[in-house]
Parts: structure tokens; C-alpha cells; sequence
């Protein structure tokens, strides 16, 4: 296990790495952002000059370097606009994409998981149908148009909700937008699983044996239905902070989805890149737990 | 004799209730706990040096005060300045207000020295503001003369406009400076303004309270909240249920959803901001007047305005400068709307059928997609193949202010406003020939006698009638050389809760310091 964890925690020191080289190109392929920053009134020379100061005017892969040492063993390289350290800018803002993640996976397992069972097992029914329909809407309809309706209905006219900010109750808007696309995924992966490993050899064996149904379906279905269930919750969690970047902004949700939008308008490539690397660390991370969690599911994996 | 003492009881009781009550409403003006200001966006910085736009400037002049500030007639007053006087364009006699306070008692009265260590930081090599202001006031000296009095001696040949410029100097405390350092006191800044700065919780809030000791009157509402809602439906929804008391850059989409509301209202103002399309001559179409002269016939204003803008948003821009300056030539009538002329215009130059690209910005300016979009209509109309490209103001901005990568040859809609009022300073960003590349010298390339005419304008007070004659011809011929589409002046509209009376300045200033409750 010890051995297993070394390997993919070196894999996912080359995969940050990568991630940090390849965004950091594309962003030096953007454009200038001296340009960008310096006020209206600068002449030509105070955009040189602002260039130079920044660094900018340096090779590509000694920026690079430079930046990357920087970035995790000193303050030394800010954001272009904020003009602090970066590192903790970016902390500060991904506690809260942390939060919404979380209450999102939690939001949407909670009700995707019961609904895809109830459809797996009344496969055909009105019930099962109603469910489907949901998870097609889940998965059709964009978010950022889904923020706007909910915060339409449930804050405007309703007045359930804030419309907008930080608070407890102010998570709860952005948390449905971004669980009603995870609930869809879910949703039909936890029937479909279901659906097929009802047909196993072993759960009509169960059933021969007078095994109670529920159990047949909790103990020995749902578990190992679970599996590919887990695996694709690992990697919605990373494309949950893709859907940060969009729904962050219209519930002025002040998390690293927010950051980064605003700083990729602003060419303020040191945040984006730190942003980048932080968000490749966190996906890193939560699908190496997630490879830890199948050993723990199905001692198969473990053993091989 | 009971009843007696028991009525004497109740009348003074009756008295002293009375007297409390008079006391309470003659000497207590009403107070608000708080007033809540929609944000555009996260401020860069809290400082003199590095603020970078207009709504940042807005939160900082609100915990520090500059020496001068204009009021919403664009006439300048004296602040932490008790007098500006100009001994010569390169020399400056300040003098300081005494008795001031900062909001920290530890570092004392407001002096000369607290001045000039102000201006010297926020000019200092490499900030934004150094980059901002003119070379004569970031390459003058400044020296103290007494506790409340400094020279300022500005680079050959000075600067007549100085005043003006004093308008975006913020000033703060030496002491803080060398205590906190510039990072320190750009995350907690401490000034002599109306409101003490408490929190700033990045993409959350910049929160401030009033200050006691403040020199002048305090404001009425007890703090400021400053929002950040970067997405405008949300600013709007939030305005709509009571979230935020100010709404700013309101579109004329959603006028008509506020008015229906009587607990809300608008509040317009003219604004410092025009719309016009730069005709870069160095495209070869563009370089015929004709074409360039017809490119603004065919554009209908009105319609633009009334359409678009609901008739409430913008005004028709009729000189090549905005509405708001003082010195704008009176008889200067822009030009009309005039499909027919300019479809014959293109048929005399061969322009028919011919193909141009109009760029422009979207999400920058109030609607600037669509102005674009109509205007291409427009031009389609007369007899060209208009192609239309709007981008993000990230790539456009460059491009078309700094040339980087390239100058734009194609003709592009931009926004240009200027909160100091000045006439010059729109012709030194957009007509005057610089070497090393500048907007006069690359899409303009106008004659040069209009080089000299800004370098002796720069030399002369606002008053002298010969500055006042020479911006005059300077407009008349640059309306005659057509070197832009003239569009629109915006007008800038205000949403305002039922909580607070206030009036909005044209430079897009949002100084909440008079707001009263309503």
C-alpha cells in the first residue's frame, strides 16, 4: 500500500508539473500584460520599463523556473495586480471552492444515490421515468442558466435565499446549481450499475439462499455498485472547480473559480498559473484518495 | 391635595418627556447604521499608488482625502489644500489645512511633511500613478517650507493644470508609511477621510465606519459597505430585494423593472464619458476624408440612443470632445444624420461595395456590443460589407491603446472619459504626435501645427482667453478632418434604495460622504 501511495503521489508531482508548464505557456501566449496594466496615459517607454519590472522581458524558461521556485519557497513573485504573495491569495480563495465542492458532492450524492436506486429497482416504472427525466434536465441545461433561475424563483420572488455573498444561507443557491448537473451524473450511473449488477450470478444467489431483498440490495448490490460510482465522484470533484468558474462569479461566491476568471481577464499570469497548480494538486489529491477508497471497497484492487 | 401632587407629577413628567424628545430631534440628526454600495469588481490595491480604476479610487476617498476635489458643477475645491497658488507653471506654493486628524491618534495632525511623503510614495518609480500623471509633477521636487506649507517644483516647463491633477493625489501619514511599509499600508489603509477603513475581504467587501473626529460635518450613515458583485444580473437582483443600497452603471434595460418598484428610484447624471470610433489613416480606405465623412453620416444617433439607451442613457455627441468639458466649442454641431449624402460621398471616393472591419469591446462600456452592432448596420446600409468583430476588452484594450502586438488599422469603438474635465488631455491621448509611437501619431497623423498648438495650450491658465481661442479652432478642425465617428455621451444611471438621498457626479465618482437618509 505504502508503495502504491509513493507511486502515485510521484505521478502526481509529474502531472502538476506538467500542468504548471503548459498553462504557464499558454498564458505567455495571451499577450502582453504590461499592456494590459499600465494606465491609459503610459507612453510606450513606461510600458518597456513596466515590462522589465515585471520580469517579463526575460527568457520563457528562466521565467518559468523562477517563477515556479518562487511560488513554493518564497513571496517573492506577487500577482500583477493585487500585488501580494501569491500562494496564500490563492489559499484564501480555495477554502471556499472547497466548501461549495463539498457541500455539493455531499447535495448530490444524498439524492442522487436513494433516486437511483429507487429507478433501478422499479426499472419501467412512471417513477423511473420521472427520475430519468430529471437527470436528462440535470445534465441538459447549463448552469449559469440554472443560477439564474434559481436565483430568479427562490431569492428574488420567494425570498427563501440570499440573492448573493458569503453566509449559510448564501451557500445554498450556488450549492443546488452545482449539485443539479452532479446529481444528473450520478443519478443515472447509480442505476445503471445497479441495474447490472442486480443481474449478477451472485445476488440470484443471494436471493436463492432467502436473503431478505433490502439486504440483497444494500450489502451485496449497492456495494459493488458502488465502485464506478466512486470513481466518477473522484473526478467530478475536479470538474467541480470548472463549474466554480462559472457559477462562482454570479453568486459573488468569493472562491478560486472567481479568481481565476478575474485574473485570466486581467492577464495576471502569476494567479493563473498559481490558481492552476493549486487546482491540480487538489484533483491530484482527491483521486488518490479515491484509489485508496476502492482498495477499501473491493480487497481485489488491494490485492493486485 | 393627592390629585394635586399626583397632575403636578404627570405635567412635569409630561415636561421633561417634551424637553428629551426636543433635545433628542434638535441635536441628534438622524443616523443610519449602514449603507451598502454595489462593487464592480475586487479593488487591486487600497493605496494612492497602485488604485486602478475608478471604482477603487471611489473606496479609498473615502478613508483618505485628496488636497483638492470637484463637486458635481466640475468645480474644484479646496480639501486638505487651504490654497493652491502658482508662482510660475514649474512652481507651486501649497498650503496645508491645519487642525486636521488622522484616524489613528498615534500619529497626530496632518502636516506638510505627511504631504510630501504621500505624493513622493505614490509617484515613486513603477507605481500606476506615476505612470498616470504628467513627467513635470513625476520628476518635480517637493520640499517642506513650514509644518503647513511645501514648494513643489515641477520638470521645465511646469504644468498650468496642476490643480487639477491634485484631484487623484491621496494623501496619508508619513509615519504610517514608514511603520506599515508601502504593502502594509496598501492593505489597512489610514487616512484623514470621513470613514475609517475596518475590513477589506477580498471578492467580499471593503467595510469602513465613520470617523468621529472628522474635520468637516460626519456623514449620517454610521458604515460604509462596498460589495463585490462582479456579474450585473446579480447586482441588479440584489438591489431589487434590499441587498445593496447604491446601484451603479445601471443599464437602461432595467430602468423601467426599478421604477415599478416604489421602494426604489433612479438618479441620472451626464457623464465624463463619450463613445466615438477611431478611422485609423493608415488604412487606405480610411485615408479619404469622403469615406471617413461619410462613415459619420450614416450613422443615425438618435435612433441609437432612443433604441438602445431607452432615450434615458446617452445624449448625442456633437464636438469631438465630451459634453461635460467646460471648453468644449459651443458652435460645433458634430454632424448630422444623412444616409443620402454619405452613400453618395462613398459612390465619389469608389467606396461602394468595398469591405471594412469594425472592431470593438464588449462588457467594458454600457452596451458597447451593441453600439457596435448598430452602427455596422448602419454603414451596411450606405453601401458597405461591414464586418464586425467585438472582443474581450483584455485583448482589445491592448491592441488598440499600446499597439501590442499591433496597431489596429481597422476602425474600432472606444470609450474615453476624463474626471479632471480637461480639454487637452483628451487631444495629448488621441491627436498629439509623441515619438516612440503614440494614438495622435498612428491613426490620426494630423497636421502639425496641432502638435504646437497643445505644447503652447499646456502653458496656458485655464482662464487666458488665448487657450480658450486656441481649443476652440483645435476642434473645429479636427471635426472638419473627421478623424472619428462621433457617437454618444453616455449618461450615467444611478439606482438608489429608499434609504438614502444622494446625487451623483458626472466623473463617475461614487463620494458617499453627503449621502443623507431619506
Amino acid at each position: 500500500m505504502r508503495r502504491f501511495v509513493l507511486q502515485r503521489l510521484i505521478q502526481g508531482i509529474i502531472i502538476v508539473a506538467a500542468v504548471s508548464l503548459i498553462v504557464f505557456l499558454f498564458v505567455q501566449a495571451s499577450g502582453d500584460p504590461a499592456a494590459l496594466l499600465v494606465p491609459e496615459q503610459a507612453t510606450p517607454e513606461d510600458v518597456a520599463n513596466y515590462r522589465k519590472a515585471l520580469g517579463l522581458d526575460r527568457p520563457i524558461y528562466e521565467q518559468y523556473l523562477q517563477f515556479m521556485g518562487n511560488f513554493w519557497f518564497s513571496d517573492a513573485v506577487k500577482s500583477f495586480r493585487f500585488h501580494q504573495p501569491l500562494l496564500p491569495l490563492v489559499l484564501q480563495h480555495l477554502k471556499f471552492t472547497l466548501i461549495l465542492a463539498g457541500l455539493t458532492i455531499v447535495a448530490s450524492s444524498l439524492v442522487a444515490v436513494p433516486l437511483g436506486i429507487v429507478a433501478a429497482l422499479g426499472r419501467g416504472s412512471v417513477l423511473d421515468v420521472g427520475i430519468r427525466v430529471v437527470a436528462v434536465l440535470g445534465q441538459s441545461m447549463p448552469s449559469f442558466w440554472v443560477a439564474m433561475l434559481l436565483m430568479l424563483v427562490l431569492a428574488v420572488h420567494l425570498r427563501l435565499f440570499p440573492v448573493s455573498g458569503l453566509g449559510v444561507k448564501n451557500v445554498v443557491l450556488p450549492t443546488i446549481t452545482l449539485a443539479f448537473f452532479q446529481m444528473a451524473v450520478l443519478l443515472r450511473l447509480v442505476r445503471s450499475e445497479l441495474l447490472e449488477v442486480m443481474s449478477q450470478d451472485y445476488i440470484r444467489t443471494a436471493r436463492a439462499k432467502g436473503v431478505p431483498e433490502r439486504w440483497v440490495t444494500i450489502q451485496h448490490a449497492l456495494k459493488n455498485a458502488a465502485i464506478p460510482v466512486i470513481t466518477v465522484m473522484g473526478l467530478q470533484f475536479g470538474a467541480l472547480v470548472q463549474g466554480a468558474i462559472v457559477v462562482e462569479p454570479i453568486f459573488a461566491w468569493p472562491g478560486l473559480g472567481w479568481l481565476l476568471v478575474e485574473s485570466i481577464a486581467a492577464r495576471d499570469f502569476p494567479v493563473v498559473v498559481a490558481g492552476a497548480i493549486v487546482a491540480a494538486v487538489f484533483v491530484t489529491v482527491v483521486n488518490l484518495v479515491v484509489d485508496i477508497l476502492y482498495g477499501w471497497l473491493d480487497p481485489r484492487i488491494r490485492v493486485n | 391635595m393627592k390629585r394635586r401632587v399626583a397632575s403636578a407629577g404627570m405635567l412635569l413628567l409630561l415636561m421633561l418627556l417634551a424637553f428629551s424628545v426636543g433635545v433628542g430631534t434638535a441635536q441628534s440628526p438622524t443616523r443610519v447604521p449602514q449603507l451598502v454600495i454595489a462593487q464592480l469588481g475586487n479593488p487591486t490595491a487600497l493605496d494612492g499608488w497602485n488604485w486602478a480604476a475608478t471604482s477603487e479610487q471611489d473606496i479609498l476617498g473615502h478613508v483618505q482625502e485628496t488636497l483638492l476635489e470637484y463637486d458635481r458643477q466640475a468645480k474644484l475645491h479646496p480639501v486638505l489644500a487651504e490654497r493652491v497658488e502658482m508662482k510660475s507653471p514649474a512652481e507651486w506654493i501649497i498650503n496645508i489645512r491645519q487642525g486636521i486628524k488622522f484616524h489613528d491618534p498615534a500619529l497626530g495632525e496632518l502636516t506638510a511633511e505627511d504631504v510630501k511623503a504621500s505624493i513622493e510614495a505614490n509617484l515613486r518609480q513603477g507605481t500606476a500613478m506615476s505612470l498616470r500623471v504628467p513627467s513635470a509633477m513625476r520628476e518635480g521636487t517637493l520640499e517642506v517650507l513650514d509644518t503647513h506649507t511645501l514648494r513643489w517644483r515641477l520638470k521645465d516647463p511646469g504644468l498650468v493644470t496642476l490643480p487639477q491633477w491634485l484631484v487623484d493625489e491621496y494623501i496619508t501619514s508619513r509615519r504610517y508609511l514608514e511603520r506599515e511599509g508601502f504593502d502594509g499600508a496598501a492593505r489597512r489603509p489610514v487616512g484623514t477621510g470621513p470613514y475609517k477603513f475596518v475590513e477589506w475581504s477580498p471578492n467580499q467587501q471593503v467595510v469602513m465606519e465613520v470617523f468621529k473626529d472628522y474635520w468637516r460635518p460626519p456623514p449620517a450613515f454610521d458604515r460604509l459597505v462596498w460589495r463585490i458583485i462582479p456579474d450585473p444580473s446579480t447586482r441588479k437582483n440584489e438591489f431589487l430585494t434590499g441587498g445593496i443600497d447604491v446601484l451603479p452603471f445601471v443599464t437602461p434595460e432595467i430602468v423601467p423593472e426599478i421604477q415599478a418598484s416604489p421602494k426604489l428610484r433612479i438618479e441620472t447624471v451626464l457623464s465624463t464619458r463619450m463613445m466615438f470610433i477611431v478611422l485609423p489613416v493608415s488604412n487606405p480606405l480610411l485615408a479619404d476624408r469622403r469615406v471617413r465623412l461619410a462613415l459619420n453620416l450614416a450613422v443615425n444617433k438618435r435612433e441609437i440612443i432612443d433604441q438602445l439607451f431607452r432615450g434615458i442613457g446617452a445624449a448625442e455627441l456633437t464636438a469631438p470632445l465630451p459634453l461635460t468639458v467646460a471648453e468644449r466649442n459651443p458652435k460645433l454641431e458634430g454632424y448630422p444624420y444623412d444616409p443620402a449624402r454619405a452613400e453618395k460621398l462613398l459612390k465619389e471616393a469608389g467606396a461602394v461595395g468595398k469591405t471594412i472591419t469594425l472592431e470593438a469591446p464588449y462588457n467594458r462600456y454600457t452596451l458597447d456590443r451593441e453600439i457596435g452592432e448598430a452602427i455596422a448596420g448602419y454603414w451596411e446600409a450606405v453601401g458597405l460589407k461591414v464586418e464586425y468583430k467585438p472582443q474581450d476588452f483584455a485583448v482589445f484594450s491592448p491592441k488598440v491603446l499600446r499597439g501590442s502586438p499591433a496597431w489596429p488599422t481597422n476602425p474600432f469603438l472606444v470609450g474615453f472619459g476624463d474626471g479632471r474635465y480637461l480639454a487637452d488631455y483628451m487631444y495629448d491621448l488621441w491627436i498629439v504626435k509623441k515619438p516612440g509611437g503614440s494614438r495622435g501619431a498612428v491613426y490620426t497623423k494630423g497636421p502639425d501645427r496641432w502638435d504646437e498648438w497643445m505644447r503652447e495650450i499646456s502653458l496656458l491658465g485655464l482662464q487666458d482667453p488665448k487657450r480658450i481661442e486656441l481649443l476652440y479652432t483645435l476642434q473645429a478642425e479636427v471635426l472638419d478632418y473627421v478623424p472619428w465617428v462621433l457617437v454618444l455621451n453616455y449618461q450615467d444611471i444611478y439606482g438608489l434604495s429608499s434609504k438614502v438621498d444622494w446625487k451623483p457626479f458626472p466623473n463617475e465618482n461614487r463620494k458617499m460622504y453627503d449621502a443623507k437618509p431619506r
